[in-house]
């Protein structure tokens, strides 16, 4: 498409795209307006299917299991107390931890906070902890009822 | 983008809970997600407080009565949840270190590319008690009338007004003593 120009008034011949100004100044207010904060790319559109990931969640999930995996258990709490759950899955440099039981072990050994062991039975509300023990737990070792 | 109305009438149906929530998403998770970023400086820390103040609102949007618009009611939700995440580091960390750290997300984040104008406003403006960096925040980059922040910190007019005084007052004093010291 071609693109039109425009020569605005004390321009002295040099010439602008015609939405030249309007642009800018759309710009120039955007960054002014963040205070100069900026995120990653795509950044809002993933926090919002995560978001609506969030919500759009069976509301709980009952796991027993017949072996004392202990980071079933570690991982449960934490989410069950609130004081790491979401957030090992909701922060970006974080979500690698869905993908393998020995990293979630070293990332729940590097956490300072104490520990309670749950060895029978938890019931877990967080969709994404859901999505954890789904993905990596040996199904034999667990009977899942939702 | 919906009316907050629109959005309040489609949750209220029996079916439409989740597209009213879509909308509204739509339209306030960035105004929220940037109101959040300017208390706690960190991505990811604003990330994170953002998740939560949505999965608040549609826990309990079933509750809201409309006593004051969804959009102070919104804020007032970020601003709370802002303040809480601060209070529970402070259980841990001293005040002293959760504000330096808060100085070095300025310096040493890849998501901040302002101009230096742009970062020492920002670092001037962490100098300020949370109360003037709150009213300052929604005053200045916000534009917030002074009713609807009211709303949002259920604060009275009046306090709000000195507040915000205050706070252009000591970053004006920080900006002519640092010119001055140049010179």
């Amino acid at each position: 498409m071609e693109e039109k120009y425009t020569k605005p008034n004390g321009s002295e011949g040099f010439q602008v795209p015609s939405d030249f100004f309007e642009q800018q100044k759309h710009q120039l207010l955007h960054k002014i307006n963040q205070g100069g904060f900026s995120v990653p790319k795509s950044f809002f559109e993933d926090q919002k299917n995560l978001i609506l990931s969030r919500i759009d969640a069976p509301k709980k999930l009952k796991v027993y299991y017949n072996k004392p995996i202990i980071w079933i258990g570690i991982a449960a709490t934490l989410f069950c107390s609130g004081l790491v759950g979401y957030y090992v899955i909701s922060s970006p440099q974080k979500q690698s931890l869905q993908l393998t039981n020995q990293q979630i072990e070293n990332y729940l050994i590097d956490t300072d906070i104490d520990i309670e062991i749950i060895a029978q039975t938890v019931s877990i509300e967080d969709n994404d902890l859901q999505h954890i023990l789904l993905e990596n737990i040996n199904q034999d070792d667990l009977l899942i009822e939702l | 983008m919906k009316e907050d109305q629109e959005i309040l009438q489609q949750f209220s149906t029996d079916t439409g809970q989740v597209k009213a929530f879509e909308w509204l998403l739509e339209k306030y998770q960035k105004p929220v997600y940037w109101h959040v970023r300017r208390i706690l400086i960190s991505h990811d820390d604003a990330d994170d407080v953002t998740q939560n103040t949505f999965i608040k609102i549609w826990k309990s949007l079933s509750q809201f009565k409309q006593e004051s618009k969804l959009y102070t009611w919104i804020y007032r939700i970020a601003t709370n949840e802002s303040i809480n995440f601060i209070n529970q580091r402070k259980q841990h960390q001293s005040l002293e270190f959760i504000e330096s750290e808060m100085l070095n997300h300025l310096t040493a984040s890849n998501y901040f590319d302002g101009n230096d104008i742009q970062r020492k406003l920002q670092e001037a403006i962490l100098t300020l008690p949370e109360k003037q960096r709150l009213v300052f925040n929604l005053k200045y980059f916000e534009n917030m009338k002074y009713e609807e922040m009211s709303e949002v910190l259920e604060t009275s007019v009046g306090a709000l007004k000195a507040s915000y005084h205050l706070a252009v007052k000591k970053l004006s004093h920080l900006f002519t003593n640092e010119a001055a010291l140049k010179k």
